[in-house]
């Protein structure tokens, strides 16, 4: 019933809007007889769609497609397996992991793409780079990737990769100084904590906090390469002038990280409870403003930010500094944009009609549909202003909230693993993603957020990060080589992570006069979980991406 | 001397005190008891009403922060509940109602000590609870059998509970052998002594197993995924909830990957947290299995009093 | 068993033909489990491949390969020493607490507080382990009531942080499944205490028994049977100690007293898509499960007590 009313009340508003109605009318068609992709999904993020979603219904009218959805929830990859397993295909599959690709699930795409998508190769063939990584080893196309391939320049906005982070409060206070190195970071924090060693609704702080809980541990790690200036290479660090990898959980960066953790401990600057905390905990922590300072990747403590932003508590939110160890390092922790490689849709050897699917994935790959899944419709959910910047009215954007609407306006299921445009649709036109456009932008940030940026004279938390981030290099980055499932380098990396999980926090923890003796039992440990296998193996993967696509830059 | 307390007759004082000690031991008992099992439930169900973002902060115990409906709402606008309520209900009842037909049957003709294949059976049926092929030829069975994509496959696979016919039979062995002696003698059948017998005088112990099979039902969600998860129409409610828990842990994931990708970050736009979703689902999904209890519940409580009979 | 088919089959086949209703009852059931359970054991052969899913069983023989890697690896002994403990506790724990708090309940008089206190025990029954196991982080952190408790007796001076401490884990986890499971393991004690004769009680009572003696002479040996019982069968489940609470409350710091055969195997195993990991984990403990089973059923035939079989 109230799903009718809905249904009724956005159809209404469709025809009422005479601008509505000709964006509708001017979406690019199709004559292909109609056709229904099955589809398998192991993005778990949206729910199946209703009947009378908008942009499912003029999809299905105008380029004649009907989708019927698998979505693997709980435990994908067992679903994966079975899939395998017993040849079941659907007509798409959503590729996340090699496992797809390795087990000849999928079809060549470089043919299909050539004969029959233009959007689509102009797309990928955009970066010469990136089209050869999206080759397998086999010198085949599998999949066309979700994102990762800006055109016509990056957009910059909102934060969420990984940086040293601190209540903008410490900052304010401080007077908002330049800090760059690791020292100022906790000597601000320090001295803050102990002018302020509760927050206002009287919990104590916390100067310095760890998320170690279960696959979240990797924030235990992370930092040294950062803080010595390398980019996020993950669990290594590569060599920039001679291309060797190293593991760098026992490096000399990490031994000097943990060594200032450990002195950092003895001050009581450090949460004890970092180590046995749950995420949830974590979040609690954070959303109290009990935290000072966190080495985290903001996606992973968003949620906690919402709770202090409702509460009006906006200084207690965290802002990212790009820290490093001392001065004469310069910072990398913000990179460029990834090709988000086996990631997206590729088509299985079971699709009836692949020709039809590559057909139509090529046409809702256009400007004018990428808005009617994402933005909505013209005239009814924005309009343009005299620049021909989008507009939204409060009542328009604060539809964003609404779950329901978003359910029955957009296509988000099929969108989230679908290739999209990235940075602008035309050099210094709009950009792709309606709310990254300076107008809607500007006008969504806080006063308090003003302040800090106009401080440090950023446009944006990304500009303050980095405002130009370094190129990538064409090997970059060494996570994106994974090995196998069940091989024995993939066992050993296991190994070494649950390794450095046990032993990390007994190195933090020790006296100072213990540390010597906790690292040397660390490193001890861990050579013995055969890591350098999986060493050898990432160095291979990069030799074989150094040969491929050019060395160093 | 005598003493009257709680309208009974006390010979001395010392049974009279030890009464008076055992009453205090058992209300003590049974309060911390009660207060430590209600308390997670209690728990669980003051979040379920709290605002998600507000419940992030922590420190929800016995009262909502602040009070919202959101989560509910939130469960039922963005899936199919009606459709995956009846589908668990039919799945509970078509399980429960097999469950103890046939392993009442199996368990009966099992404990009769003289029926010579009562060994090797009750061994086979013993030893299938602590073997498990594991996902892959179970997977195969149940596909080769053309079981996947149908609701059959809640129920085929799961006929049996070794554990339940242990209990079962345990109890049918209680029963005096005389009650079934005369039937037999009578020369009634065997499957009509069990119909007849049987199956009405074990009503406590298979109210006992009805709740285990029933609860099992209710709550299984793996298989749909395994099988089911390309029919939304064959949907249990476990599932969706599931599928909803994972809506809302994935949302600031994708939030983040939204923005890498230049896309449109929406950055308020998450109401529901995991805690919250998880919270209100766990009532959502509790709420019909407590309605039904009290029915079952009158079962075992009064029991049908196998020693009653025996006069 | 099979003695009497071999050694007198005339007998055997002759005394069948007079059974034939209860084989009727019976045999299509045990094919159906023969069916459902036993057939597809024949992958257990994956334990001996390296099994991938897409080459289905006609993956690579690798031998005892994983059986090897499993018992050498230098946490095996551990990772036995966690799962045998923690199912100990288990079961301790599990029987007493049951058979206590279903003893207490049966002599409740009040019907009404009787259902009423019985049901509120099988509350947390419902709830998943991610919720407990997130309200027990909560009761033990160090701003937590068990800290505050300890405090205020003046036990501990300084709160502990209980989910560090490696040595508490186990018995966390013990009192942590107690918690959740205690009233939903008394319905079966319950439903047996309620076949026992009212009129053993009454003349009990007339005797002039206490309330003591006549649990001790009544009830328990009224429920025997079915604690013999579930006492086999839970002999046959040592090596489930569990998996989900302890994967959420584990940590870095209790690594060491946390790692059960089942989070190794899922661990090393499955997640890592190394099924043949987990199908050797899988047989091996059921190896060991059913020779304890089967153990403890003729110890208790011995000592004259219920048998399964």
């Amino acid at each position: 019933m109230r799903r009718a009313i809905l249904a009724i009340a956005s159809l209404a508003a469709l025809i009422a809007s005479p601008l509505a109605a000709q964006t509708v009318d001017k979406l690019p068609t199709t004559t292909l007889p109609p056709i229904t992709i099955t589809v398998f999904t192991v993005n778990t993020n949206f729910p199946i769609p209703p009947e009378d979603n908008r942009a499912y219904k003029l999809i299905k009218e105008k380029l004649g497609v009907t989708f019927k959805w698998d979505i693997a929830v709980g435990e994908a990859d067992q679903k994966i397996g079975v899939m395998i397993a017993g040849q079941d295909y659907p007509d798409l599959l959503h590729i996340n992991s090699p496992k797809f690709i390795d087990a000849g699930a999928c079809i060549p795409l470089e043919d299909l793409i050539e004969k029959y998508a233009p959007n689509l190769k102009k797309h990928y063939q955009s970066n010469p780079v990136t089209w050869a990584k999206m080759h397998e080893k086999d010198g085949h196309v599998y999949c066309l990737l979700d994102y990762g391939i800006p055109e016509n320049g990056v957009v910059d906005t909102e934060y969420y990769g990984p940086a040293m982070f601190i209540q903008k409060a410490i900052m304010k206070e401080a007077g908002f100084p330049k800090i760059t190195t690791i020292d100022q970071y906790f000597d601000l924090i320090a001295k803050y904590k102990a002018k302020h060693p509760t927050t206002k609704d009287g919990k104590p702080t916390i100067g310095f906090s760890i998320l170690t809980y279960d696959w979240h541990k990797f924030d235990l790690c992370n930092p040294p390469p950062f803080l010595a200036g390398y980019p996020n290479d993950g669990d290594g660090i590569v060599d920039p002038k001679t291309g060797k990898y190293r593991i760098q959980y026992y490096g000399p960066e990490a031994k000097r990280w943990y060594k200032l953790l450990n002195g950092l401990n003895d001050k009581g600057l450090v949460d004890r409870e970092s180590f046995t905390d749950n995420y949830d905990q974590y979040m609690a922590k954070l959303a109290n403003g009990q935290i000072l300072g966190v080495h985290d990747q903001y996606w992973q403590f968003q949620d906690a930010s919402k709770a202090l932003i409702a509460q009006n508590r906006i200084w207690e939110t965290m802002m990212p500094l790009p820290i490093v160890f001392d001065k004469s390092i310069k910072p990398h922790w913000r990179d460029q944009p990834l090709p988000n490689l086996q990631r997206g849709y590729g088509i299985s050897i079971k699709a009836k009609d692949p020709v039809r699917i590559i057909k139509f994935l090529d046409a809702q790959f256009d400007p004018a549909w990428y808005k009617i899944m994402q933005w909505g419709v013209e005239g009814v959910d924005y309009t343009y202003d005299k620049s021909g910047q989008p507009f939204m009215t409060a009542e328009q954007s604060n539809r964003w909230d609404d779950v329901t609407w978003k359910l029955h306006n957009l296509a988000e299921l099929w969108w989230a693993e679908a290739p999209k445009y990235e940075g602008h649709f035309t050099k210094g036109g709009l950009a792709a993603a309606l709310r990254n456009n300076p107008n809607l932008y500007l006008s969504s940030l806080r006063p308090e957020d003003r302040e800090v940026l106009k401080a440090y004279g950023a446009y944006s938390y990304s500009d303050l990060m980095d405002h130009n981030p370094p190129v990538n290099p064409p090997w970059y980055p060494a996570w994106q080589i994974v090995p196998p499932d069940g091989s024995p380098e993939k066992l050993a990396f296991t190994k070494a992570q649950d390794t450095y999980a046990k032993d990390l926090p007994k190195v933090i923890l020790a006296k100072p006069a213990d540390f010597e003796k906790e690292w040397t039992a660390y490193a001890d440990d861990l050579k013995k979980t055969n890591i350098d296998v999986f060493e050898a193996y990432i160095q291979k993967g990069l030799d074989d991406r150094m040969a491929k696509y050019g060395k160093l830059k | 001397m005598t003493l009257r307390y709680g309208g009974k007759l006390y010979l001395s004082t010392r049974s009279f005190l030890a009464e008076l000690a055992f009453s205090v031991y058992k209300a003590i008992v049974l309060s911390f008891i009660v207060l430590m099992t209600l308390y997670p439930f209690w728990n669980t169900l003051v979040i379920s009403f709290n605002q998600a973002v507000d419940t992030t902060r922590g420190g929800i115990y016995f009262w909502p922060r602040i009070w919202t409906l959101q989560n509910y709402k939130s469960i039922w606008v963005t899936s199919n509940i009606p459709n995956a309520l009846f589908i668990s209900v039919a799945r509970a009842v078509c399980s429960t109602v097999l469950n103890l037909f046939l392993t009442t049957m199996l368990a009966y003709a099992l404990s009769r000590r003289e029926f010579v294949l009562r060994k090797p059976f009750t061994l086979i049926v013993l030893l299938s609870m602590y073997v498990n092929a594991g996902l892959f030829p179970n997977y195969f069975l149940l596909r080769g059998l053309h079981l996947n994509g149908t609701f059959w496959v809640y129920i085929i696979p799961s006929m049996i509970s070794a554990f339940n016919f242990i209990v079962i039979r345990t109890f049918i062995k209680t029963i005096p052998e005389s009650l079934f002696e005369s039937a037999r003698i009578d020369g009634t059948s065997e499957f009509k002594i069990f119909i007849r017998f049987a199956l009405p005088l074990s009503k406590p112990v298979l109210a006992t197993v009805a709740l285990f099979v029933a609860v099992g039902a209710w709550n299984a969600w793996f298989d749909t995924l395994l099988y089911n998860s390309a029919k939304p129409e064959l949907f249990t409610l476990q599932y969706q909830l599931m599928a909803l828990l994972q809506q809302s842990m994935n949302q600031s994931k994708s939030a983040a990957d939204i923005n890498t990708a230049g896309m449109a970050a929406n950055i308020l736009a998450s109401t529901v947290t995991p805690m919250s979703i998880r919270s209100a689902g766990t009532i959502f999904a509790t709420a019909p299995i407590l309605a039904v209890y009290p029915f079952l519940q009158k079962y075992f409580v009064v029991g049908m009093n196998v020693g009653s009979i025996k006069e | 068993m099979s003695s009497i088919a071999m050694n007198k089959p005339a007998g055997f086949w002759k005394k069948l033909s007079t059974q034939r209703q209860l084989l009727w009852m019976s045999l299509p059931i045990v094919l159906y489990v023969i069916l459902f359970t036993y057939v597809p054991l024949a992958g257990w052969t994956m334990a001996f491949q390296d099994f991938k899913p897409a080459k289905g069983f006609a993956s690579p023989w690798v031998g005892l390969k994983w059986f090897v890697y499993l018992f050498s690896d230098d946490q095996f002994v551990m990772v036995m020493r966690n799962t045998l403990a923690m199912s100990l506790i288990n079961l301790v724990f599990g029987f007493t607490f049951a058979i206590g708090l279903a003893l207490t309940l049966n002599e409740v008089a009040a019907k009404r507080i009787k259902s009423l206190a019985q049901t509120i025990s099988y509350l947390p029954h419902f709830l998943s382990w991610v919720v407990v196991a997130g309200i027990v982080s909560t009761m033990l952190s160090s701003d937590g009531v068990f800290n505050i408790i300890l405090k205020a007796l003046g036990i501990i001076k300084d709160p502990i942080v209980w989910l560090g401490q490696p040595k508490a884990f186990w018995w966390i986890v013990g009192f942590t499944n107690v918690w959740k499971e205690v009233g939903w393991n008394t319905i079966i004690y319950l439903a047996a205490m309620s076949t026992i004769d009212p009129s053993l009680y009454e003349a009990a009572e007339i005797d002039g028994c206490g309330r003591l003696a006549r649990i001790r002479n009544i009830t328990l040996p009224g429920i025997k049977p079915t604690i013999v019982v579930l006492i086999i069968m839970n002999l046959g489940w040592i090596m489930e100690s569990g998996f989900e609470i302890q994967y959420l409350l584990r940590n870095g710091m209790n690594a060491d007293y946390s790692q059960s055969i089942d989070i190794y195997v899922v661990n090393y195993g499955m997640r890592q898509g190394n099924y043949s990991l987990a199908t050797a984990g899988g047989m091996f403990k059921s190896v060991v499960n059913i020779v304890l089973l089967l153990t403890a059923n003729w110890v208790s035939g011995k000592l004259g007590e219920e048998k399964l079989v």
